[in-house]
């Protein structure tokens, strides 16, 4: 008897391990790939800490916009995209009355969220009238929305929307395919809503490490005095990576020991204001969620005839879950394009909902679970690959075309094996019942 | 009143506008002969694509938004018969060979996959066919074809659109072809093919097989009691639509001249499946004169409805984003149709 449970107990150990692995296969196969892709493409630190840096804080709003509706039980919702065209509607008009820098972002951000609101509202009817659908719906209602888009935008904008000027093509008829954020007037300065949210706090990122390791250090050095000696090892070692952290960081930023291509690390900026929002927002969805509107959207989430029992409107929750989640999707969407400088009148939104559900399953998350260490995660990973590929695919086989179709592939499947497991789980889940 | 529920606020909006469209093409004083042409071969040439459609439906997996799988097949046929430079009817056979047993394969395998994730075949099948477009923009790239009608003159891989006027490009378009007035050609060969095909895919639904997998479509429960396997009649089902979706392809690709690679077919699926639904299917109920009536419908409003837009005015392709908006229209509207749990 004895060695049976000892087995077992080993057994279990080796089970748990094995579970660690099964579920978390997506992320860790993806820090595989990453790491592959880092060495293959060659890439500069210099270069890829800036980029990732730069895509952390530009993405990451987006794919917390996913959030609310997996939580309501709704699954990922691709027609953030619609969101996405909310924000450009908002954009275009601020371009388009030559609104400047700060008070044009802040006017972007007015105008986005009621037209925002609106088109949740309906995606959000339309999506219960297609319960246990609506990813699918989601998705497609986001194709939908980008014909009726591009009709305004091609055919009625300059017709029957009375615009003229630089935006509307030489025919008179439909906007240019791309408008540029970062226009300068006379005096060299921008006027458009270009990099006004990214410029209002900018500073070298490695004063922000430094910051961030002296924390780090402090928190180690109380914890040391505070707890028992067995953690004592563990706070030690916190305290000595932090310190190499400060080291590393100050060797950078103040001398010039370091190798040439570490000390380009230096002029590495960081949008410090644009990071605090996307941090806010993520402790936002944190707060929301542990609110009694978390708890009933929960509740939705995780058995809609319970709810409805327990006097839930379930209809109206959703429709709500899926409003929030049109609204962040804009507001992401505006930072997106501030970042970028460049609007692509016809373009900017279509990968939208693709990148960010797929830096999401990267990070770990399913159809009926996602948080927010999974989303940074997911964004870190997906971007990092995004970054490497193309320069790995032309280290390894001379083409970097072939590194660009390989992200694709790896979005896309990322996106069908993981539908493709929970549908199937769900189906064993089913089966047993 | 009645007709107006059966048919659904959408598909008599379409109706409305494709009679409106042909009308303001008459007025306008269009080259009828040469609408009537285009719409015909346009008709032709998507017609088995949306056949594709029925056995999936039948048996029960619904709207096969993996055709791309199919497609790539047919695609793989057609490069093959180039690479070999098998012209003309032997070449367009050759396709064929090609790209029959593999789409029975790969409709297999793929079929195998879809009993395994039961209730979310839409949303599956849909991301199935993008990473299957998607992989093979690598394949294009990689594989050792040799043949300088399709290689980039300089660099790696395949050519974006690869022309088959050398090779197997219309043989089914000139077969038997008449004229039935100036300016109008009638495709005689492309609509008899299209015709057997659909007529042979009839005469298996009246066999003890067919009528089978329309039970275990209709009513998987009943079908599994009266003891048929429903899972094989499933994946017999999905076989069946990717065999038709490369046959399909390769059509498709003999009537428009060109095959292009890379990213073209990723979107493929989505007019198959409006097209069906336009012409009354649902998810769960197909037959053949929906395909045909809806392929009429939707590709005769999608032909059309560009010269009439730009005989108003200049600039800018209406038609693609009219397609846009009625197929996803159509698709919504059918979802939300079948919609509740």
């Amino acid at each position: 008897m004895a060695e049976k449970t000892l087995e077992q107990v080993s057994q279990n150990k080796q089970s748990k391990l094995l579970r660690f692995i099964i579920d978390n296969s997506v992320t860790l196969l993806f820090v595989i790939i990453c790491i592959f892709g880092i060495i293959a493409s060659k890439e500069q630190p210099l270069i890829l800490v800036g980029l990732i840096l730069e895509r952390l804080t530009r993405n990451t709003f987006l794919v917390l916009a996913l959030l609310i509706p997996v939580v309501a039980g709704m699954g990922l919702n691709f027609s953030i995209t619609i969101g996405a065209m909310a924000a450009q509607i908002a954009i275009i008009v601020v371009a388009y009355f030559k609104i400047p820098t700060q008070s044009g972002l802040l006017l972007a951000f007015v105008i986005s969220t009621p037209i925002a609101l609106i088109l949740g509202k309906y995606i959000g009817k339309l999506l219960n009238r297609t319960r246990g659908q609506e990813m699918i719906a989601s998705m497609i209602t986001g194709f939908f929305a980008d014909g009726i888009y591009q009709m305004i935008f091609l055919f009625m904008a300059g017709t029957i929307i009375p615009m003229t000027g630089d935006f509307v093509l030489s025919t008179g008829m439909g906007l240019r395919n791309t408008i540029d954020l970062m226009k300068k007037n006379e005096a060299g300065e921008v006027i458009g809503i270009g990099k006004a949210m990214d410029k209002i706090i900018e500073v070298p990122f490695f004063y922000v490490v430094m910051v961030f390791a002296v924390g780090m250090m402090v928190y180690y050095f109380l914890r040391m005095k505070k707890n028992r000696a067995e953690d004592k090892n563990k706070s030690l070692a916190g305290m000595i990576v932090s310190g190499a952290l400060l080291i590393f960081s100050a060797l950078v930023m103040f001398t010039n020991v370091l190798p040439h291509k570490y000390n380009l690390l230096s002029t590495i900026k960081m949008s410090l204001f644009t990071a605090i929002v996307v941090i806010a927002f993520a402790l936002f969805n944190v707060i929301i969620l542990n609110t009694k509107l978390g708890q009933t959207l929960k509740t939705v989430g995780q058995d809609k005839h319970i709810a409805e029992v327990s006097g839930i409107k379930v209809n109206k929750v959703r429709e709500l879950a899926i409003m929030l989640s049109t609204l962040f999707a804009a507001w992401g969407q505006i930072i997106f394009i501030q970042n970028l400088g460049i609007l692509n009148t016809y373009g900017s939104h279509k990968q939208i909902a693709l990148f960010a559900v797929a830096a999401l399953l990267i990070g770990g998350a399913s159809v009926s679970k996602a948080t927010i260490g999974q989303a940074f995660l997911g964004v870190l990973l997906f971007h990092t690959l995004f970054i490497v590929s193309p320069k790995a695919g032309l280290n390894l086989f001379g083409d970097a075309q072939l590194g660009e179709y390989f992200r694709t592939f790896v979005a896309y499947g990322v996106i069908g094996v993981s539908l493709g497991l929970h549908a199937w789980k769900t189906m064993l889940m089913k089966r047993q019942e | 009143m009645k007709v107006i529920k059966r048919l659904g606020l959408p598909r008599i909006i379409i109706i409305i506008f494709f009679i409106l469209l042909w009308i303001t093409s008459g007025i306008k004083g269009l080259h009828i002969p040469g609408l009537l042409e285009d719409s015909i071969v346009r008709i032709g040439m998507n017609l088995i694509m949306v056949l594709a459609m029925v056995p999936a439906i039948r048996s029960g997996i619904g709207l096969n938004f993996a055709l791309p799988i199919g497609i790539i097949c047919g695609i793989l046929g057609g490069v093959m018969a180039i690479e070999f430079e098998i012209t003309g009817f032997a070449g367009f056979g050759y396709a064929l060979l090609i790209a029959v047993p593999l789409s029975i394969a790969f409709g297999w395998i793929y079929g195998v996959m879809l009993n395994k994730i039961k209730g979310s075949e839409m949303l599956v099948s849909t991301y199935v066919g993008f990473s299957i477009v998607s992989l093979f923009c690598i394949a294009w790239i990689v594989l050792p074809f040799t043949s300088d009608e399709m290689r980039w003159p300089i660099g790696e891989g395949l050519r974006t659109v690869v022309s088959l006027e050398s090779t197997f490009g219309h043989v089914l378009n000139n077969l038997l072809d008449f004229k039935v007035v100036e300016g109008f050609i009638f495709p005689t060969g492309l609509i008899l093919f299209g015709g057997i095909v659909c007529g042979l895919y009839y005469l298996f639904s009246q066999t003890r097989i067919g009528i089978a997998m329309k039970t275990v479509g209709d009513n998987p429960k009943f079908a599994a009691a009266t003891g048929l396997n429903v899972d094989r009649y499933r994946i017999l089902g999905t076989i069946l639509s990717t065999v038709l979706g490369a046959i399909g392809m390769v059509v498709f690709a003999q009537s428009f001249g060109y095959i292009q690679l890379y990213t073209a077919p990723l979107m493929m699926a989505f007019p198959a499946v409006a097209a069906i639904l336009i012409g009354g299917a649902t998810a769960k109920k197909a037959n053949i004169s929906f395909v045909i009536i809806g392929t009429i419908l939707f590709q005769g409003l999608l032909t059309i409805s560009l010269p009439v837009a730009s005989s108003f005015f200049e600039g800018g392709n209406i038609s693609e984003v009219i397609r846009m908006i009625v197929q996803n229209g159509i698709i919504l509207y059918a979802l939300a149709q079948g919609g509740g749990e």
